[in-house]
């Protein structure tokens, strides 16, 4: 396989770090929230198109129609729930930052033993669109080419939202300054939830198009969870340009790793990125606001 | 009040009980391998092991109030490391290679990622041990071949438990003498304010590498303690994030002001998972997030804040004659004085104001 | 007198925004150096740059000769170069000789055992007139008092050069009274003082010469009263009209 098919291959899964990133950069960018259980919707909205597409045979791009929607409530509550009163709770940022951080990581092991007694801890693995497809000459299995495809479709919406409406605006005022943003009218904590439930909805949207081409179990939260992270310190806290940028890169280097020296180093690889990042450009390959 | 010659005397006596009475304690402790049933002995060896985990964590978390995520990371490389080393080193010699290892890890996880930001290293030690696992896994799939070691040593579960004690009583002593000490006051300082830190003059990088090399070397080492009871290791077992989740949920729920608050906090946990573990192995997982979600919404300063409140609550104790639970008392007191002022201080400022304002000398 | 502290073209920006521009400046043991200028003119972080809190994009810190410029913060303040922060700052859970005693045990030079650091700490504490309060908790003290301890902590460190940050505002008259005194008492025995304020009585009282900064500028540099009735310098607190 020439070096340029791998590069290609890893730019289809970091097309969908990247989305994985956008979210997660919508809670932590905007929001305000580390939310460390944030691989665990992944993985929900992974195993709810699992179910969906063999016992009702359901396409899983439908079956996002419903996963998607409940995954941003599901989201909005724990925002309402679990996440408010740590913002009220919290005097500095780097406060809320430390409790969220704990109250996570409790809700991680809450929804990860859940779903291990649901569904058992084995992996899961479905064929929906598994045939190859040519594309200029390279090979790709069809079902990376669409999640590629509708990765960069979300993005797109994403950034056309925040950089062209007014809502999009509003949230890019609540990631730069949320007292500023406040004192120019912007309900800052209803807007806080629907960003919190906006990261939700991307991940379950990332989670139903990993789970087309990827075998998954209860556990593989954790590491969507670090990537997403990796990803948005590289790219920038807030930046969702640089999110974009740093989740190809991920997906990239990931993909040059795995061809050249091994398939199973894909965490090592994110954190040797991670740690190059805060070593050489501490504020991210784009700065952050 | 100053301290006269004879208050000291009775001081020092009633110090000298406590010490006493410490010593009688860990001397019960050590006896019980031969005095109680194998399963009771396992139990006891799963509670000292969390015990020495957790204090080792609140050393470096409790003080710098930067979350340690990563002992997962530093328990997996000691039993791991052990494991991999049984059939080439004598036992002995391969806890002290673990020990370094261990050393290392946090050396080089300390240097790059505390110097930044806490957060940073939050996030770091999070999927720390996720990623020593991968490594160990292509490791052993690439140059070795195998998926998991045997370990058949001969040291028995009760070596392994007066082990562990030794260890307890020494993580114990670290933390007391920590205290007391410059560098445990400037640890504190650094928790509560780094900017204040280093215009004291406090080298505040490399106080967080040496707190948490020293935090890692004992958990690395009840790691590599904890080997020898398993016949076959596997990295996916040495490497349980669920150990670095009880360990923070103990630290947590027992509270973090006082040296034996970890101690209000495993005993609970473990006997609780003892119960859970066999009949319900993934309700614990559930369990204790919603332990621990409870703990950070209702009860911030853990079950010793939360006795503290009802102590102070209650009011004055009555007054029990000396007798026999006086040194126990004595001891309580002892291993229960937060770090304020050292003893002396008090005496030490009164003095002064006496020197310098009579007048104004308040009747106590 | 030989100049202790020099500062040779400091300039720092963040982004687009010269915060400080080409300052350069002196302070002679027992002298007191006012910084004055409107807000957002680079006081404070010149103040920063001196002290270390900052790195300076370029230019020379010197003292007593010694090139500084590459040190971090902590150093700095064992070259005897110490400050008090705009809004008082010290840990605020911890009982007041605390931190008093950091600033012993770290800062002073010499080692001092533990249970000496606390009678040296009570020392600069009652030197300070809040030896009463030593183990209250910080944030439990009065402004005052704060504003006392924390200048104890800065003394505790053996300084030669103290940046006081806007450490007589917020006083009242006779309260402002006690500061003069405390301050110069400082210069009094020996040590440069920069003093960034915006009380003049106080720039007047103590300042044995005072430099007006604007937008990381020095637009003026003398004694006070011929500073303060500079053309420029009023133009610049209160713009054109009352020039």
């Amino acid at each position: 396989m020439p070096a340029i098919e791998v590069v290609l291959g890893g730019m289809i899964l970091g097309g969908l770090y990247a989305l994985v990133a956008i979210g997660f950069n919508l809670q932590f960018g905007m929001a305000r929230i580390v939310n460390l259980a944030y691989g665990e919707f992944l993985m929900g909205a992974a195993f709810a198109a699992f179910w969906m597409f063999t016992l009702a045979s359901i396409n899983p791009l439908l079956g996002m129609l419903a996963s998607v929607p409940v995954t941003f409530g599901a989201n909005w509550l724990v925002y309402r729930v679990l996440m408010m009163p740590l913002v009220r709770r919290a005097r500095t940022r780097q406060e809320l930052e430390g409790e969220t951080i704990l109250a996570t990581f409790g809700l991680l092991f809450v929804l990860r033993g859940l779903a291990t007694l649901a569904f058992s801890a084995d992996n899961r693995y479905y064929d929906y669109l598994g045939q190859p497809l040519q594309i200029f000459g390279f090979t790709f299995a069809a079902n990376r080419v669409l999640a590629f495809a509708m990765a960069c479709v979300f993005t797109a919406a994403i950034l056309l939202v925040l950089n062209r409406t007014r809502f999009g605006t509003a949230l890019r005022a609540l990631a730069i300054d949320p007292v500023g943003a406040e004192l120019v009218g912007i309900d800052v904590r209803a807007l806080s939830g629907i960003a919190f439930a906006g990261g939700g909805a991307l991940v379950a949207v990332a989670g139903t198009l990993v789970s087309t081409f990827l075998t998954f179990n209860p556990a593989i939260g954790i590491e969507f969870t670090m990537k997403a992270l990796v990803v948005v310190i590289m790219g920038g806290i807030g930046n969702i340009g640089g999110s974009l940028v740093a989740g190809l890169l991920l997906g990239i280097a990931e993909a040059l790793c795995s061809y050249y020296v091994d398939s199973g180093l894909t965490l090592a690889v994110a954190y040797a990125l991670f740690l190059i990042v805060l070593v050489v450009r501490p504020r991210g390959l784009f700065g952050t606001a | 009040m100053t301290e006269t010659s004879e208050d000291k005397r009775i001081r020092r006596k009633r110090a000298a009980a406590a010490v006493g009475a410490l010593a009688m304690l860990v001397a019960m402790l050590a006896a019980l391998p031969w005095l109680v049933s194998d399963y009771s002995l396992s139990l006891l060896l799963n509670l000292i092991c969390y015990l020495v985990l957790t204090i080792a964590w609140a050393l470096f978390s409790g003080t710098t109030r930067l979350v340690s995520l990563a002992t997962s990371a530093f328990y997996g490389v000691g039993m791991y490391t052990v494991a991999m080393l049984i059939k080439v080193l004598p036992l002995y010699a391969a806890f002290a290679v673990a020990i370094g290892a261990g050393a290392v890890l946090a050396l080089i996880v300390g240097v790059l990622t505390l110097r930044i930001s806490g957060m940073f290293f939050v996030i770091f030690s999070f999927g720390l041990s996720e990623m020593m696992r991968e490594l160990m896994v292509w490791w052993e799939i690439n140059q070795t071949h195998t998926m998991g070691r045997y370990v058949y040593v001969d040291f028995s579960t009760t070596k392994i438990y007066e082990h562990m004690l030794g260890l307890g009583v020494l993580v114990f002593l670290v933390g007391w003498l920590l205290r007391r000490s410059r560098f445990g006051l400037a640890l504190l300082v650094i928790g509560e304010d780094e900017t204040v830190a280093r215009q004291v003059g406090i080298n505040v990088p490399f106080a967080k590498v040496a707190i948490f090399i020293v935090s890692a070397m004992f958990m690395t080492l009840s790691g590599a303690l904890m080997a020898p009871r398993f016949g076959f290791i596997n990295p996916n077992f040495a490497f349980n994030p669920l150990v670095s989740f009880q360990v923070v949920i103990m630290a947590i729920l027992g509270g973090l002001q006082q040296l034996w608050g970890p101690v209000l906090g495993v005993i609970p946990l473990i006997v609780l998972s003892e119960q859970l573990q066999t009949e319900f192995p993934f309700w614990y997982s559930v369990f204790l997030g919603l332990v621990f979600m409870v703990i950070v919404y209702f009860l911030p300063r853990g079950l010793t804040g939360l006795l503290e409140d009802g102590w102070a609550a209650l009011g004055r104790p009555l007054d029990l004659p000396r007798g026999f639970s006086g040194p126990l008392r004595d001891a309580w007191a002892l291993l229960s004085r937060p770090i304020s002022l050292p003893r002396g201080i008090a005496g030490a400022i009164e003095d002064r104001w006496i020197k310098i304002m009579p007048r104004l000398t308040e009747k106590r | 007198m030989a100049a202790l502290l020099e500062v040779e073209a400091l300039r720092k920006a963040f982004g687009g925004l010269v915060a400080v521009n080409n300052m350069s400046l002196s302070v002679a043991p027992g002298e007191v150096l006012g910084l004055i200028g409107p807000n957002g003119s680079g006081k404070t972080t010149l103040l920063n740059l001196i002290a270390g809190t900052l790195r300076s994009d370029s230019g020379r810190i010197l003292m007593d000769g010694e090139d500084v410029t590459a040190l971090p913060n902590h150093l700095r303040v064992r070259k005897r170069i110490n400050r008090t922060f705009q809004l008082v700052r010290a840990p605020p859970n911890l009982p007041a000789i605390a931190t008093v005693m950091a600033g012993v045990l770290y800062g002073a030079g010499e080692r001092v055992r533990f249970k000496d650091a606390g009678y040296e700490a009570a020392g600069w504490l009652g030197e300070m007139n809040v030896l009463t309060k030593a183990d209250r908790r910080f944030d439990q003290l009065t402004y005052i008092e704060q504003k006392r301890v924390e200048l104890a902590r800065a003394l505790a460190t053996r300084p030669r050069v103290l940046l006081l940050d806007e450490w007589l505002s917020g006083l009242s008259p006779s309260e402002l009274e006690g500061g003069i005194s405390v301050v110069w008492s400082l210069a009094a025995r020996g040590i440069a003082v920069i003093l960034v304020e915006h009380v003049m009585t106080a720039v007047r009282a103590l300042c044995h010469r005072v430099i007006v900064m604007n937008a990381g500028s020095k637009i003026a540099e003398g004694p006070p009263d011929a500073v303060l009735r500079d053309g420029e310098v009023i133009r610049a607190y209160l713009g054109d009209d009352d020039a």
